[in-house]
């Protein structure tokens, strides 16, 4: 029965790659290699050792899994083949847990003593399994058995770190950049008065008439009111675009572009996101040209939506490149000590979208590196309050996820935990505003997969006893 | 694909496999020998400090990271040295020693004279049958019985024989045998010493007898720098390496013969005098991509592209040198990840249908060697990052060296050469460590 079939969700790109690379590897190669798998999730193993089993069959080889029952059934089952020639390729495979149940310890003194054994007489395991040599063990083990035998691992032709295919799909973040569309006002009735005088007609001139739009579709779309707010962002564009072209105009026009492009995406309208940040960018490009700070954010702004844009159209690809030119030119602008606190909420948001990009390209160590990248950039340049809470909360919900995938649970606990502590602290130091201090239901996704997979955050009490609230905006 | 692209992968990747070579193997590049070694080859180095020294008898150490070709180049060494007309013997220790428990100066003797003893026995050209009738480990045993050591069944109710293989297997596979015979043989250091220097002394002049007196005789003994312990011991059994060799060098020394030990890299670091006691200490470094500034290193880039270029055509893989420069530069000079990395970079152009990969698929693939040497702990990190800024390996404390020696072991650490050794992180670890270091400083703060 095929994985699909079976109900399960189709595997992961690191499966793929694991299993086409053994395939590949055992018809290039004839002399003794050596992987090592780490998983929690023997479904993924399963799999690639199906897989890699059918590709020796196809040569006319053959597999033999090792499966040892007991800690002290570890060592004999590999070392009683020691000095004989073994042209089968060897699976042994123990997965078990550090610290878990079910005897563990025994098991990761097992594995430990088996690997400084093997990197005794690694001369004589490679003499040994002609075939090729994969242990299968649980991720934690990583370390040690790098540890443990140094020589072995030095020559070690694969590590895989498989996904756990059994969970579901990853929480990503909210759609949409939280930057450029979060709401700026608390109080109701003011607002209310702010939208019918923007509303009033007036005997404004042209360009103040199109800011008056421009202001009302904000403060609609910050009032959630999207269809109103695109219809007042689209005649801003028209708007702007009657007036002639000075910078200034340019400037507006583009970020109008780039609002219509916001409220289209989150209309569902992918298509025209796309063309209004394209047109976005086009019009905001020959600023750039003469070199204009003032309109930089404005172009990488326009950058980011039309990779988002692309990215929720399904075009991961082509959104990778406008995402790393956004990300290249705000990197550059906080380099530069120049970086308003704008700009760094914005490389955070373009980071954050190109790892989302990048992972679903499946180049999972760059999607990891970008959101860790977010991680480490909020906590330590901004200043801790509300946004840049659910902006660090919201990124490392997204990166836990994808380490929940990759098997690198403990990582995703760690990182969940911090995220949870900023709410600790916030709460405990009354920084609460209106809306009070919650962490984003996306964080709690992925603490609540962090327990159903055996690594509870150790925050998991206290926030995921109490009553899920609505998310922010 | 294409049958001929498939191939030409194939091919280039076999090429890569993981393999000691021969000084004379079509893929051999002396890349110890020229600038890419700061001029320094050591084992010219280790050569001209035995054909230059008078008297016939010399001890050097010798220090090779893994994977940067140390057997390959112990046996150039062995090649140029027998090419002079030496006669060379090389000892593999792990044959002889317990990698896993501490060393002790009198095991050790006896391991490496018994080393000795079947290294020559089983070479015809050496001494052969000569001395297999009557090699060490029969004269180690008589000598127990002599002084009324003893060990397990060494003693005379044993034959001489069986007792001699249990000595030479308690030796290298039992603790507790060791740890016996270290404890019996305090009182007789002296006449131990003695007793083994005699026996080389035996076997230089039965050399002698057989090819001259003029012949001048080497002996490399090898992988002693494994000697490692495991998690519970290692501080113990590092400790006893260094009290061996700082400790015990005039043992070490024998008539009439020139000796090469071969040590971990952090007995340096861990004793700076060490190598006064010695003819001379070389270490096998990394080879050099930057310079102490950061600054690429052209001699050593040169050096790998052309180890790359033996192996096969890399244009068919990269589009520009660029990306193979960027390969090389990433992988720090270790080769092993530099032939992992490009057997990666293959297999991502056989999936892509056989033709160059971009620079986004060649980080990919970086990017999944860095995966290996994840996660590095805050700790690690930190003292990691502080070698990475001043290129210095200064241990805060003593206790530290078991952690020094793991950066080594696992290639965290590189070491390079310009006159002077100094080091650096893994170039994939660069970033990783500094954010981990800096993170690690604001939780303290």
């Amino acid at each position: 029965m095929t994985a699909a079939a079976s109900g399960r969700p189709a595997p992961a790109q690191a499966l793929a790659r694991a299993t086409a690379r053994l395939a590949r590897h055992v018809g290039w190669s004839s002399e003794f290699w050596l992987a090592y798998i780490f998983t929690v999730d023997l479904s993924s193993a399963d799999h690639v050792r199906s897989e890699l089993d059918q590709a020796l069959q196809q040569r006319s080889r053959t597999l033999r899994r090792l499966r040892p029952a007991a800690p002290s059934a570890l060592l004999p089952s590999v070392a009683s083949h020691l000095g004989s020639s073994v042209e089968e390729t060897i699976w042994l495979e123990a997965v078990r847990e550090p610290g878990g149940l079910d005897s563990s310890e025994e098991w990761t003194n097992a594995w430990t003593n088996l690997a400084l054994r093997l990197n005794e007489r690694r001369q004589l395991v490679r003499e040994t399994f002609n075939g090729g040599l994969i242990l299968v063990a649980h991720p934690e083990l990583k370390s040690r058995l790098r540890g443990a035998a140094p020589d072995l691992w030095s020559v070690r032709t694969f590590v895989f770190d498989l996904p756990a295919a059994a969970l579901p799909p990853p929480v990503l973040p909210a759609d949409g950049p939280l930057w450029i569309e979060r709401a700026s006002f608390v109080d109701g009735r003011l607002l209310a008065r702010q939208l019918a005088h923007d509303s009033s007609p007036g005997t404004d001139t042209p360009q103040q008439q199109a800011r008056g739009s421009a202001r009302l579709a904000t403060r609609l779309w910050s009032t959630g009111r999207a269809q109103e707010a695109l219809e007042h962002a689209t005649l801003a564009v028209r708007q702007y675009g009657a007036l002639p072209l000075d910078p200034a105009t340019r400037t507006d026009l583009g970020d109008a572009l780039s609002m219509v492009s916001g409220l289209q995406r989150s209309t569902g309208n992918h298509a025209a996101a796309i063309a209004a940040a394209r047109e976005a960018v086009e019009v905001l490009a020959p600023l750039q040209r003469d070199d204009r700070p003032s309109s930089s954010d404005g172009w990488a702004r326009a950058l980011v939506l039309l990779g988002l844009a692309l990215s929720r159209a399904g075009r991961s690809a082509d959104a990778q490149a406008p995402l790393q030119e956004a990300v290249t030119r705000l990197r550059s602008q906080v380099a530069n000590d120049s970086g308003t606190h704008y700009q760094l909420m914005a490389l955070s948001e373009a980071l954050g979208a190109l790892g989302h990009v990048m992972l679903q390209l499946r180049r999972w160590e760059q999607g990891l590196a970008y959101y860790r990248e977010v991680i480490e950039g909020l906590s330590e340049y901004l200043p801790l309050n509300v946004p840049s809470a659910d902006a660090l909360a919201a990124h490392s919900a997204a990166l836990s996820a994808a380490l929940i995938r990759l098997a690198r649970a403990p990582e995703a606990r760690e990182l969940v935990d911090d995220a949870y502590a900023s709410y600790e602290f916030l709460a405990n130091n009354d920084f609460a505003d209106a809306r009070g201090v919650q962490p984003p239901s996306a964080l709690r996704r992925v603490a609540q997969e962090l327990v159903s997979a055996g690594h509870p955050p150790h925050s998991a009490d206290k926030w995921l006893s109490s009553e899920p609230q609505t998310q922010s905006p | 694909m294409a049958d001929a692209n498939e191939q030409f992968l194939r091919a280039f990747y076999r090429a890569l496999a993981d393999r000691p070579l021969e000084p004379d193997d079509k893929w051999y590049v002396p890349i110890y020998e020229g600038p890419a070694s700061s001029m320094a080859d050591p084992v010219h180095r280790l050569a001209r400090g035995m054909s230059w020294r008078s008297g016939g008898d010399s001890t050097q150490l010798f220090s090779g990271f893994r994977g940067t070709g140390k057997s390959t180049e112990l046996r150039r060494l062995k090649r140029l040295l027998e090419r002079e007309g030496f006669k060379v013997v090389l000892c593999d220790m792990k044959h002889y020693l317990n990698f896993s428990t501490p060393v002790d100066v009198s095991d050790f003797l006896i391991s490496a004279a018994g080393a000795l003893s079947d290294g020559l026995a089983a070479d015809p050209d050496l001494c052969g049958e000569q001395l297999a009738h009557r090699g060490y480990w029969v004269r180690a045993v008589e000598f127990m019985q002599r002084t009324k050591i003893e060990v397990g069944n060494l003693q005379v109710k044993t034959n001489v024989g069986d007792a001699s293989e249990n000595l030479k297997v308690g030796l290298r596979q039992d603790p507790s045998f060791r740890q016996v015979l270290q404890e019996k043989m305090k009182g007789h250091l002296g006449k131990l010493t003695d007793d083994v220097r005699q026996f080389m002394a035996d076997c230089v002049n039965a050399l002698h007898q057989r090819h001259g007196d003029d012949t001048e005789i080497v002996v490399l003994f090898d992988s002693i720098e494994q000697l490692r312990g495991n998690s519970i011991n290692d501080a113990e059994v590092f400790s006893s390496v260094e009290t061996l060799f700082a400790g015990h060098p005039d043992k070490l020394r024998f008539q009439g013969m020139h000796v090469v030990y071969t040590v971990p890299p952090w007995l340096k670091i861990r004793s700076p005098g060490v190598v006064n006691h010695y003819d001379g200490g070389y270490l096998l470094p990394c080879v050099k991509i930057r310079d102490r500034a950061g600054q690429p290193f052209e001699p050593g880039l040169r050096a790998l592209r052309k180890i790359v270029e033996q192996r096969g055509d890399w244009t068919r893989l990269f589009s520009s040198e660029e990306d193979l420069v960027h390969v090389l530069l990433q992988t720090g000079g270790y080769l092993r990840d530099l032939f992992r990395a490009l057997q990666n970079m293959l297999m991502a152009a056989a999936d892509g249908g056989g033709g160059q990969i971009d620079r986004a698929a060649i980080d990919d693939e970086l990017a999944s060697i860095r995966n290996d040497y994840l996660p590095i702990s805050l700790a690690d990190a930190r003292w990691l990052a502080d070698v990475a800024n001043t290129h210095e390996a200064e241990l805060p404390d003593r206790d530290r060296v078991p952690g020094l020696a793991r950066y080594f072991e696992s290639h965290l650490l590189l070491c390079y050469r310009n006159g002077e050794e100094w080091y650096d992180l893994h170039p994939l670890l660069q970033q990783t460590v500094q954010r981990l270091a800096a993170r690690g400083g604001r939780s303290e703060g």
